[in-house]
């Protein structure tokens, strides 16, 4: 390689290649270390609407080493109504739907398709009343995904789910006016626990959150009966521990 | 779109303060303020978003006494299964919304959270939902009509009057909130209790209100003209309260513009200062009751439906029988003995943990003199929760003969856990 070729070279490389030129003159070079392939990770990701997801690029050269994101990659998505990809790679999700994002880097490209779905296609919908809960939490598990995708501090999300769990209890367990009372104390209690941990806005989250808990009709008719059971009943404020 | 939400900080500082001071069962009489809520709310929202804005304003503290709060939550299952069913029948005509159930919440909050995330996978959902607000007015009108006439009706009036007769026993000043449907449970309460009270200790503010009338001094409510519902409401009632107040037109909070927290007391509206006015005058109004009853761990109150002396009776763990001849017992006291109509009688146990006895208490009653045939209501309370109230026959006269055998009532168990509190339960 030329001395001219070489400086050609490391226009296009970058420094990091120049040590590769470092003994100039007329004597022969190693192999030039190019890329050759780029992957992108996580792999088809799915994002909900509204949220974010950050992808990265791992590079392979030829020479076996590789580099993760490195500086000058290109990112690109196949269609931005559904999501775009900022230079860093930050996924957004717009619209429902399907998309692929693409990256390029020296020449050559990878990519990844991805996918935007909204809360509500995620939801259990199954006939059961209780739903899945592998966790044991109390809370069916696509409304632990619901409760931590609201952009939540630690405390706020306990609160969240103090609430979740209350209302599946009431709608669980209600079977006449005293376990009614009480399944409403902690429906109260969560209530309030998420009011002292957000403050007043707390009635979006818990008006999703109850939406999202009673989304088939045999639990919003089991709502209904909790609610029957308590129809007519003094409620005191509550008193004792707010946030469990 | 923008939720509108309560601003200040400190006001949510009033708010926490609030809930993180426990109550104290014995605390001195101060006063009470009693939500009756709405008709096309819930549960969550009537004891918490509606009792929030109450709240902020009036904190523990009113006149240095402090203040307590209370929903009288009347019920709205009726209108929630008839909506349920509105909207099941909407869904075999229209399968977008198959299974969508959730957007069903939308239809109570009059609000569009849940569709706003639906519309972007399918934006022909919002004339779909617009179609079923009209189901809201319609049940409401449904629930309007016949609520009045409703089996249950008559006995949650009763069950609200013998817990505001109770507070008031207790030396408790009552400023009672209702909104929506809340009014003509209020109404007839009022009528039950306010007769019997000697000073002007029931003061009423009455908001949205469906009534023809309304009980509050100088008949004044708050009525918006662009509240939805109530319009629905007056059209097939007739000859309601008009509005009074013009207020926003389909706000983004419900957009049936009848919401309590949200819209009525919301302060970016207009409706709040006038309500807060009335408030405030109520508030300043209040006037002790004449009672000499006291709060206790638990109190348990008798009242009956007319004339004569109906004995509320005691009798303690330790067996002592605290009745109208031994008011002292070792845990409680017979602080209020009525021998002549209505009642009540009242007894309550001490906060003191020296004398508080673990155990049963058996309560019964005894027609002592001439309340023959009547209804006896026995109402128990404590800081945690208001029990339904027992209704029974008071019996025939048996006079003092009666005394060593009254009618039992229901038993009250108290045990003491472990970290040295008490808990109260009924049996």
């Amino acid at each position: 390689m030329s001395r001219r070729s070489c400086y050609l070279f490391i226009l296009t490389l970058g420094s990091a290649l120049a040590t590769s030129c470092a003994g100039g003159g007329s004597k022969r070079s190693p192999s030039p270390v190019v890329p050759t392939s780029i992957q992108v990770t996580p792999e088809s990701p799915t994002v909900l609407l509204g949220k974010t997801q950050q992808l990265a690029a791992t590079v392979r050269f030829s020479d076996g080493s590789t580099q993760t994101s490195p500086s000058g990659l290109t990112w690109a998505s196949s269609n931005t109504t559904i999501a775009t990809v900022s230079g860093t790679g930050l996924v957004t999700a717009v619209a429902p739907g399907s998309v692929t994002i693409n990256v390029t880097f020296s020449g050559i490209s990878g990519g990844t398709p991805a996918k935007v779905e909204t809360i509500l296609a995620t939801l259990d919908r199954s006939a059961s009343l209780s739903g899945p809960d592998a966790n044991n939490n109390g809370v069916r598990d696509d409304i632990d995904q619901v409760i931590g995708g609201l952009g939540l501090s630690p405390a706020q999300t306990q609160a969240a789910l103090q609430y979740a769990a209350a209302l599946q209890v009431a709608m669980l367990t209600t079977t006449d006016s005293n376990s009614g009372f009480n399944n409403a104390v902690e429906i109260q209690r969560g209530q309030d626990c998420m009011a002292q941990q957000m403050g007043l806005g707390y009635t979006k989250y818990s008006r999703q959150i109850r939406a999202f808990t009673f989304n088939t009709q045999a639990r919003v008719m089991a709502y209904i009966n909790f609610e029957h059971n308590i129809g007519g009943t003094v409620f005191p404020q509550i008193t004792g521990t707010i946030c469990k | 779109m923008t939720k509108k939400i309560f601003p200040p900080v400190l006001l949510l500082l009033a708010v926490v303060s609030a809930q993180a001071q426990q109550a104290n069962p014995c605390a001195g009489a101060g006063y009470v303020v009693a939500f009756f809520n709405g008709v096309n709310t819930t549960f969550s929202a009537a004891v918490s978003e509606d009792i929030v804005p109450l709240k902020t304003i009036y904190g523990n503290q009113f006149n240095n006494e402090p203040v307590s709060y209370f929903t009288f939550y009347n019920p709205t299952d009726g209108l929630l299964k008839d909506l349920a069913e509105a909207f099941a029948q909407k869904q075999q005509e229209s399968p977008e919304i198959a299974n969508r159930w959730e957007l069903f919440w939308d239809l109570i909050d009059g609000t569009t959270d849940i569709l706003t995330l639906v519309l972007v996978e399918n934006p022909a959902l919002a004339d779909l939902i617009n179609s079923l607000k009209n189901a809201v007015l319609n049940e409401a009108q449904v629930q309007a009509e016949t609520l009045i006439s409703q089996a249950n009706f008559q006995p949650i009036v009763n069950q609200f009057a013998s817990t505001m007769t109770t507070f008031l026993t207790e030396q408790k000043k009552i400023m009672a909130v209702a909104h929506s449907q809340g009014n003509f449970f209020l109404n007839s309460v009022y009528d039950i209790v306010h007769p019997t009270l000697a000073t002007e200790s029931l003061e009423v503010v009455q908001v949205a209100t469906p009534t023809t009338t309304v009980r509050s001094v100088g008949g004044i409510y708050t009525t918006s003209s662009t509240d939805l519902v109530i319009r629905a409401i007056s059209f097939v009632l007739g000859s309601t309260e008009p509005p009074n107040i013009s207020g926003p037109i389909a706000p983004s909070e419900d957009t049936l513009g009848h919401s309590f927290a949200r819209v009525y007391m919301n302060p970016t509206y207009n409706m709040l200062a006038q309500i807060k006015t009335d408030m405030d005058a109520a508030m300043l109004a209040l006037q002790p009751p004449n009672s000499q009853g006291s709060a206790g761990l638990f109190t348990v109150t008798l009242t009956w439906s007319g004339t004569g002396d109906e004995d509320l009776h005691v009798i303690e763990p330790n067996g002592t029988h605290v009745f109208y001849a031994s008011k002292q017992g070792f845990t409680g006291f017979l602080d209020v003995d009525n021998v002549v109509s209505f009642g009540p009688e009242h007894y309550f146990a001490s906060c003191d943990p020296t004398l508080i006895q673990d155990g049963l208490y058996q309560i019964g009653i005894n027609d002592f003199n001439g309340a023959d045939g009547e209804t006896a209501t026995v109402q128990l309370v404590t800081a945690q929760r208001v029990f339904q109230a027992v209704q029974l026959s008071t019996g025939p006269t048996r006079g003092p003969a009666g005394n060593t055998s009254p009618t039992p009532v229901f038993n009250v168990q108290v045990t003491k856990n472990a970290d040295g509190t008490f808990s109260v339960s009924k049996q």
